[in-house]
């Protein structure tokens, strides 16, 4: 038996080279019955070393957790406060319930609402009517004074109110066909352009030029109708033309007119 | 396999731990032991240590070995129990080994010493460090790497002083014999 090996790995152990493989190996070899007597002293002490590991503790399984188990004992009764979560949970509940009832309600007055709210509405309409009537009966009745200044302040006036109603329109479309005084239908024509998008009005201009006699009138009738892109009023334009007592200035601007529109 | 150790940590229970845990039980009483030398403390260190890896029982499943961080916990519990002011050092009351009948020979004696008895002596002159490092390499027969866990020192420190340790433990011995032989 070559110990050379042994000696080998044991010089490796105590300079702490040594694998775990290599110690093994070593403690193979120095375990055997035939070591020879300059090794043997080395193999007492490994095996020593080796033996010494048996030492158990005297504590039994439980006793080793005993203190543990105490303290996770003792932290049961705070388990039972910090049932606070549960607690938390079904307040949580709660609020939700509570939210959820709140909103079932909200859902069925909402059901009722629309006849509350078209009840308010209907009152709002007409409150707004009521004014627009009124409105249409002070206009009458400052159209119907005899002074022009008057009815032109009555007829610019309707100008300034935008959501003026059908009958305020027909109002002022009267006004423009008949009314005695030229500034004051010419007036009438400056309000009725603000409404130029209402078919009844288009109409009206149209008509209009049949009606009105006076040059000025004729010439404002005839650049709203080219303002409002109103091409309906072509065929009327060109009739206008034929007229023979026509004064020049409107013939002109009718050509103009009826240039730009078709 | 790390991760799935976190995971059944997470929900660890008192069960699972002590399964963990209860293998180890005599390893880390000889830790104990050779650092407290008295069987008494060292079963009182045990539970404590019990207490301290059920508090850290997240890392203990997040470490690469539970054995080696349960060893590094009682380890560290006992240097601080040897710190504390109120510890007396017990190391004087440590009982030497009984040789022995007085027919058997002293070779005879020093084959029969329980072999305990006999690392405690030679341990006993020892640096802590080196005392922790020979139990754990030569009679826990641990891996470095594991060693390295328990001590938290290099691998090269490790073997430094091992090899430091183990000449030291071989020259103590060699006196022992000689002694008991003369």
């Amino acid at each position: 038996m070559n110990w050379n090996r042994a000696e080998e790995l044991l010089e490796r152990y105590y300079a702490g080279l040594s694998s775990a493989e290599e110690e093994m190996a070593l403690k193979a070899l120095l375990s055997r019955s035939d070591v020879p007597p300059h090794l043997q002293q080395e193999a007492s002490l490994l095996g020593h070393m080796k033996a010494a590991g048996g030492e158990e503790s005297s504590l039994g399984d439980d006793e080793l957790f005993a203190r543990l188990d105490a303290s996770l004992q003792a932290q049961k009764p705070e388990a039972k406060t910090i049932q606070l979560p549960v607690n938390r949970l079904w307040q949580i509940a709660a609020a939700i319930a509570l939210l959820a009832i709140g909103y079932w309600f909200g859902t069925l007055n909402a059901d009722s609402a629309p006849p509350a709210t078209a009840l308010v509405e209907d009152s709002r309409q007409n409150q707004q009517l009521a004014q627009i009537q009124q409105e249409v009966q002070e206009m009458k009745s400052m159209l119907s004074q005899s002074s022009p200044s008057q009815r032109i302040k009555a007829v610019s006036y309707v100008q300034q109110n935008e959501v003026a109603d059908d009958e305020l329109v027909q109002v002022l479309i009267e006004t423009m066909h008949f009314d005695e005084n030229v500034n004051v239908r010419m007036a009438a024509i400056k309000a009725l352009l603000h409404f130029r998008d209402r078919p009844q009005v288009r109409q009206a201009f149209v008509q209009s030029l049949q009606i009105q006699n006076d040059p000025n009138v004729q010439l404002q009738l005839i650049d709203g109708l080219i303002k409002m892109k109103n091409k309906e009023a072509v065929p009327q334009m060109q009739e206008m033309l034929q007229e023979k007592e026509l004064q020049e200035v409107v013939k002109h601007r009718l050509q103009q007119g009826i240039g730009v529109l078709i | 396999m790390k991760s799935s150790r976190a995971r059944l940590d997470c929900r660890m229970d008192a069960q699972a731990f002590k399964q963990l845990i209860l293998p180890t039980k005599n390893r880390l009483y000889r830790m104990a032991l050779s650092l407290l030398k008295d069987s008494e403390e060292a079963n009182d260190m045990l539970q404590e240590t019990m207490l301290r890896l059920w508090t850290h029982r997240q890392k203990l499943a997040e470490c690469q070995s539970a054995e080696a961080f349960a060893l590094r916990i009682t380890r560290n519990l006992c240097l601080d129990r040897i710190k504390s002011k109120g510890y007396k050092n017990r190391a004087g009351q440590a009982e030497m080994p009984d040789w022995g009948s007085a027919e058997a020979t002293p070779y005879r004696k020093l084959e029969l010493m329980d072999s305990e008895q006999l690392m405690k002596r030679l341990f006993a002159v020892l640096p802590e460090q080196q005392q922790t490092l020979i139990r754990l390499r030569d009679v826990e027969e641990l891996s470095y790497e594991e060693i390295e866990e328990v001590t938290g020192l290099s691998v090269n420190t490790i073997r430094v002083n091992l090899s430091r340790a183990r000449k030291a433990v071989r020259e103590n011995f060699t006196k022992i014999n000689n002694y008991e032989l003369e």
